[in-house]
């Protein structure tokens, strides 16, 4: 069994393909979407999901959230004293999904199709594959949030025989992407993708944070300082613009209230036309992403025959306003933006198991960034040197192999380096350097020492360069499968035994342990009498889980739970 | 680069010739069946060549190139645009490209037909406010190598990248000219007298003139747009301060048989250390300039390319309808063909030498003088297409000119005048 997984920034999912369709497999507290949040507890044991997300605000020193921003950087984000990489905490919810679908199927899940942004750059695809594989998953393809959407929709589309270029919109909790794709009769042709790696729900989330700052008079609080009261607030503050973020999707003005650590409460309402001006200049980078990616398809944006909506941040009617007047008509969104993604997963997990009902549906898809060498170019008034010279252009359809001839700068020179770059810019300071090596010659002019460079590209974003000197026949090669910032065999095997060592949370404790965290959230929120309420029961509660009683267990959550709703009750006056 | 369909890519298709696209698009959504990337990555690559290769030949002429005429939108804007650049209001015009690209949809039909209309005409013209340009740049994702307008016209956009490159090390220059640690660069940017007084005050350190040198590459590098910016008496300044005494064509002893080709530079290398203050009458500062102008652009040419590579021969040189080494010969030797040309322009007399550059292959070296009968003074000669020329200071009345073509010959001495532009 394959499972397709749509590992989010905010929210992550886990589907399945059965013959008569895809289906998302529920969390044990119920829910299909599963935080992408990762906390440590007292005893070191990992916390995924709803729990650990009530925990950024009472433990935010165990408690990570939003680290697939750090995929594929040698980042070491915190968690008590310890530290991982985002591709090991993003193992921890990858095994806590597999884990739900294991309850589901009854056997351990081995094999997955997991997707990413569709402008996640090499090194960030490497890591996604890293994370699953380190939650002991071989995966079996890396795919791309847009296109996966696109499949989940063309599927839909086939079957009520729609067919025209398409247009997917895909804004996450953290990224932003855009793929312009043609479907017919089941075959999903991907003609180009663009986005923005930094640009999601979350930075919505800051701009409202920032606004609040200011407008209550507040000092901001450093969310990277080692001060838990500072961490503390940031959490709160977040916590709370995502809640206003909320009310505005229906109201006209939200009111936000926070504790500040001294314990006074700092309050502002946020309007929504105030709103609307915060998210401007965000609003204002959807545009160029959707230009390239329209101009690259060669498609206009008047023969689109649908605008589909992805990710949970176009839930907001800031953003579908937007997306309405940029494309002068109403987009579609007939299956829940938050699930399209890992519905369509789910369907390439069905392809990579031919399934038969997916037997006619082909799909072709691009390489998301121009590749190429770094080259010097002659020019009116000498040689400009590190110039990009592009092997694999941009929105290639994949597997594809191409070649460029070049020459060394000099006569009689010993060796050439080939140094690889990704990126659309025309100097290689500016792209992002992949690998590189030396190619030694038999010196001889310039002239006479061509050398063919060969670049392979395949679907799951693996790519080989190769160079030649075609007057010897000498050529070297090399696989770009680990960035320069990648950990060897040696440590990534003694990272993998350090993990293994960490023991998840069990399933069936999920509910508890996410009433305990919430109450403990709110203990820090509230004062005087409802804190000291809240206290007793928490302890209480604490006491029974460990006393193991089922009775006593159930009795103490219910008591917890009334003293919670009162607490919360109390809080938001 | 794409290469015309071959037989083999039609079998591939299985589909004989034709000029249907629909067809051929019918043929290979057919064979992706059987021949799909995760079924077959071989045969993929194979079907998708010749897809490729098949579709490239049925593509017409205009897909890229904007939809026909400009339309009635697109020279109201023009005419608006140009309107508000009239009157110096670069905040309107930057107001006006906002809110007419805010009206469309991205990629569509009328933003096509903007950007090309822009390209066109406005992104070159030189009194283009750095800002306006830089606007424009990022409205347009002119950055980008791989977009539309990269795909439409490579060579405009080329050239393109090379403004927007100028124009960012400008504004480089001046943050770092504003900031306490950039004397060197805060120098360039004052006028000759500020830059005399700021080194009589404290003359430039070894470091000092290294970053000089260093910053008078870049200018060279990014020259055309820039150079008018600059006070052309500050950078004779600067460039006595750390080169030595200007490179007048009359400091070198005429000789009978030209110089060696030497970097005009070091010819002039000085015996003693320069003071800051020459003692030349103002008449003949301006006369330095254009010595400057030309040395600078001497200095340049003598520069190694210091990496490994370079491109292929095809992606260097696309269109050069420059004469082979024969022919230009024969034209240089030509009393008819002139070596430059002047027109009267707003600031001047403009001198071009575009002659030069179309019949660089006929041509060994070149030699000028600027107000002397003897030329001496080297000037590198083209290598590729270029702009060439500058507009005359008023003191300069007349140039001298002598080449040495590729056949070894050295030519007469030719002068021209300068007091009024010749037709």
């Amino acid at each position: 069994m394959i499972v397709g997984i749509d590992l989010g920034t905010t929210n992550s999912l886990i589907g399945l393909w059965h013959e008569d369709g895809a289906a998302l497999v529920p969390n044990p507290l119920g829910h299909l979407l599963t935080p992408s949040v990762v906390s440590l507890d007292r005893t070191g044991e990992v916390i995924v999901g709803a729990a650990a997300r009530e925990r950024l605000a009472s433990h935010p020193d165990l408690t990570a959230a939003a680290f697939k921003r750090y995929m594929g950087t040698s980042r070491r984000i915190p968690l008590g004293t310890r530290s991982f990489l985002a591709e090991e905490l993003s193992s921890f919810v990858i095994r806590a999904l597999c884990a739900d679908a294991a309850a589901l199927l009854g056997h351990m899940v081995e094999e997955a199709v997991i997707t990413v942004p569709a402008y996640f750059s090499d090194a960030q695809r490497r890591a996604t594959r890293r994370a699953g594989e380190l939650a002991g998953l071989r995966v079996e393809r890396v795919l791309n949030e847009p296109t996966a959407a696109a499949l989940a929709y063309g599927l839909a589309d086939r079957d009520a025989g729609r067919d025209g270029p398409v247009l997917v919109f895909d804004l996450g909790g953290g990224t932003f992407d855009v793929s312009v794709l043609e479907m017919e009769d089941g075959i999903v042709e991907v003609r180009a993708t663009a986005g923005d790696n930094f640009l999601g729900g979350e930075d919505f989330d800051d701009a409202v944070v920032a606004w609040f700052v200011d407008a209550a008079g507040i000092t901001a609080p450093d969310p990277f300082s080692p001060q838990p009261d500072g961490q503390r607030l940031a959490a709160r503050l977040r916590r709370a613009a995502e809640a206003a973020r909320r009310t505005l999707s229906a109201g006209r003005e939200a009111r936000m209230t926070v504790t500040l650590p001294s314990g006074a409460m700092a309050g502002a309402s946020l309007r929504e036309d105030v709103f609307a001006g915060l998210c401007e200049p965000l609003l204002e980078r959807l545009r160029r992403p959707i230009a390239r990616a329209l101009a690259d398809s060669r498609i206009r944006p008047e023969t689109l025959s649908q605008v589909v909506l992805a990710g949970g941040a176009t839930r907001m009617p800031v953003v579908r306003r937007e997306v309405a007047r940029l494309f002068g008509r109403l987009p579609l969104q007939s299956i829940d933006p938050d699930e399209v993604v890992a519905r369509g997963a789910a369907v390439q997990a069905g392809l990579k198991m031919r399934s038969a009902a997916l037997a006619d549906v082909v799909l072709t898809d691009v390489a998301p960034y121009t590749l190429g060498i770094e080259v010097s170019e002659p020019t009116p008034t000498g040689r400009a040197t590190g110039r990009m010279l592009s092997v694999i252009e941009r929105n290639s359809v994949v597997p594809v192999s191409r070649t460029r001839d070049v020459s060394p700068a000099r006569d009689f020179q010993k060796q050439v380096g080939v140094r690889i770059f990704q990126g659309e810019a025309r100097l290689v300071s500016d792209n992002i350097l992949l690998g590189e090596f030396d190619l030694a010659l038999s010196p001889r002019r310039a002239g006479e020492q061509p050398i063919e460079v060969r670049f392979t590209y395949d679907v799951n974003g693996i790519l080989e360069v190769a160079a030649v000197a075609q007057a010897t026949g000498a050529s070297e090669r090399i696989v770009i499968r680990h960035g320069p910032d990648a950990p060897t065999m040696e440590e990534a095997e003694e990272r993998l035994q350090a993990l293994a060592g960490i023991k998840t949370a069990p399933r069936e404790a999920a509910a508890n342990r996410l009433l305990l965290a919430r109450a403990e959230r709110m203990f820090e929120e509230v004062l005087g009498m409802e804190r000291e309420m809240l206290g007793a029961a928490i302890g209480m509660f604490e006491a029974a889980l460990s006393a193991q009683d089922p009775a006593g267990i159930e009795e103490a959550a219910d008591h917890l739970r009334h003293a919670l709703s009162h607490a919360k009750s109390g809080s938001e006056q | 680069m794409m290469q015309a369909p071959s037989p083999t890519d039609w079998t591939v298709l299985g589909l004989a010739p034709t000029g249907d696209r629909d067809a051929v698009r019918a043929a290979y959504r057919t064979r992706l069946r059987d021949m799909g990337p995760d079924k077959d990555p071989e045969g993929f690559q194979t079907l998708r060549q010749a897809y490729e290769a098949v579709l490239a030949s049925l593509e017409t002429d205009g897909d890229e190139a904007g939809d026909g005429a400009p339309s009635a939108e697109v020279i109201a804007f023009l005419d608006e645009l140009a309107a508000h650049r009239a009157a110096g209001d670069a905040a309107g015009a930057i107001t006006l490209i906002d809110a007419t690209i805010a009206r469309h949809p991205p990629g569509s039909a009328t933003l096509v037909a903007l950007e090309d209309a822009v390209l066109h005409v406005v992104a070159f013209s030189e009194p283009l406010a750095p800002g306006l340009f830089r606007h424009l740049a990022d409205r347009f994702d002119w950055r980008d190598m791989g977009g539309h307008a990269a795909r439409s016209d490579p060579e405009r956009h080329a050239a393109l990248l090379d403004r927007i490159a100028a124009e960012d090390w400008f504004r480089r220059l001046r943050v770092t000219g504003s900031d306490a640690t950039g004397r060197v660069e805060q120098l360039l940017l004052l006028n000759g007298r500020e830059v005399l007084s700021a080194l009589s005050d404290r003359a430039l350190s070894e470091e000092e003139r290294q970053r000089v040198r260093t910053l008078f590459d870049e200018l060279l590098e990014h020259g055309g747009y820039l150079l008018p910016r600059f006070d052309g008496e500050a950078l004779a300044v600067l460039r006595e301060a750390v080169e030595g005494p200007p490179l007048l064509g009359d400091a070198i002893a005429a000789t009978a048989t030209p110089p060696l080709a030497v970097a005009p530079s070091r010819v002039a290398a000085p015996a003693r250390a320069m003071p800051a203050d020459t003692g030349m009458p103002p008449a003949n500062r301006k006369l330095t300039l254009l010595v400057i102008i030309v040395a600078i652009i001497a200095m340049g040419a003598i520069k190694m390319g210091i990496d490994h590579f370079r491109s292929a021969p095809d992606a260097a040189t696309t269109t050069d309808d420059a004469p082979a080494e024969a022919d230009a010969i024969r034209a240089i030797k030509d009393p008819a063909t002139p070596w430059l040309v002047t027109r009267q322009e707003p600031d001047g007399i403009y001198v071009d030498w575009s002659p030069m550059v179309t019949l660089r292959n006929g041509l060994a070296e070149i030699r000028i003088g600027a107000e002397t009968p003897q030329p001496t003074t080297a000037m590198p000669v083209p290598t590729m297409p270029m702009q060439l020329g500058f507009v005359a200071p008023p003191s300069l009345t007349y140039m001298t000119m002598r080449v040495q073509t590729r056949d070894g010959a050295w030519s007469e001495i030719r002068r021209y005048s300068l007091t009024k532009a010749a037709p």
